[in-house]
């Protein structure tokens, strides 16, 4: 499969910002599906409202354009309606967790058989950078002019406690590990969550001195850490939530499990009536 | 082969001119025709794949994974 089989050529170049990380992302799915031999006839893919929501209308497959914070509502039924298909739904941080925030950790409780994959840019881009629950302590964005004063969302650890059967996080400035990712989530049973971070240098780093996609990129290399060399102690979960807070992203597989996945389960049915 | 810049899609963000281990890019100097400062190849020798003949498998691709535009393309002479 070459690049403009996977993607429309007729479409390109993208209207995503000069360095956007989007295109990496976009990228690196390629290389995945590409890999992996995925037939795309078989492949949904589900976006919500945002910048993300965009990156399904470039692929040369079936995709669902969704009303603002229901892909996941919408990926549930297809996954129910046709459990052939792959379903793989693409979405932003303010679309997955900020106004769709319960169908994500439902749909993650039922651990329904849908790959998620969030690009978390810690504002929103599309309408021109107001704050998220992304946004790290701290940081200038446009209805936050003199600094952050909330915490932000773990996107990972939360999936994770919600019980879904994968969850990693990385980053755009691991590209290489990325692939490898999706690559792990298309082949894993049950609710898979890819957490990627990635730069807005237009509305979030032009706000934070990190306008340049370079410099951006740079604070992104610098605020993750592997969770292989992890230098903090995490013997409590509160732990992982106060690194968060510092705006350090864990990055690396962080659960791997066989949990049953919904309609895969097999109940013993025991009607009794009110009276025996 | 060699990565080569396509300026019909390089929108000059020069993130390949950051990721590069080997440094193989630099910052262009010249606009394109599309209004962008497009990096440019200045030292395609150093590149990792530069001795695979065209066609083969790249040994790092990491410039071609960053490029947000898919504007580098590995190329043989």
């Amino acid at each position: 499969m070459e690049f403009f089989d996977f993607y429309r050529q007729d479409r390109w170049p993208h209207q995503f910002c000069p360095g956007c990380g989007l295109g990496t992302i976009m990228n690196c799915l390629y290389k995945a599906f590409n890999d992996l031999n995925i037939d795309l006839n078989k492949t949904v893919f589900v976006s919500g409202i945002g910048c993300t929501g965009r990156v399904p209308g470039y692929i040369n497959a079936d995709s669902l354009h969704t009303t603002h914070g229901r892909a996941i509502a919408f990926a549930t039924g297809i996954k129910l309606a046709r459990p052939d298909l792959n379903v793989i739904v693409i979405s932003g941080d303010g679309d997955l967790f900020a106004i769709g925030g319960n169908h994500t950790i439902h749909a993650a409780r039922r651990n329904i058989d849908i790959k998620v994959i969030a690009v978390n840019n810690a504002n929103y881009g599309l309408t021109g950078g107001q704050l998220a629950p992304t946004t790290p302590y701290n940081m200038i964005t446009t209805t936050s002019p003199y600094g952050h004063r909330e915490y932000p969302f773990a996107l990972a650890e939360l999936v994770a406690a919600a019980g879904a059967n994968y969850v990693a996080r990385w980053t755009t400035a691991h590209p290489n590990q990325l692939v490898k990712s999706i690559k792990e989530a298309m082949q894993t049973k049950g609710f898979s969550f890819i957490e990627v971070v990635s730069q807005c240098p237009v509305n979030f780093g032009r706000r934070n001195k990190m306008g340049d996609p370079v410099i951006h990129l740079r604070w992104i290399k610098e605020h993750s850490m592997p969770l292989t060399k992890m230098t903090f102690d995490v013997s409590s979960p509160y732990d992982i939530v106060d690194i968060n807070t510092k705006g350090i992203y864990i990055v690396g597989d962080l659960v791997k499990r066989n949990r049953a996945v919904y309609g895969e389960i097999e109940h013993e049915v025991t009607v009794k009536g009110p009276k025996e | 082969m060699y990565p080569t810049i396509n300026t019909d899609y390089c929108k000059g963000c020069n993130l390949c001119v950051e990721v590069c281990p080997k440094k193989v890019f630099e910052t262009g100097r010249n606009i394109t025709h599309r209004g962008y400062y497009a990096a440019v190849v200045s030292f395609k020798e150093q590149c990792t794949n530069f001795k695979i003949p065209n066609g083969g498998k790249p040994l790092c691709e990491i410039c071609w994974l960053t490029c947000p535009e898919h504007a580098i393309e590995f190329k043989g002479d």
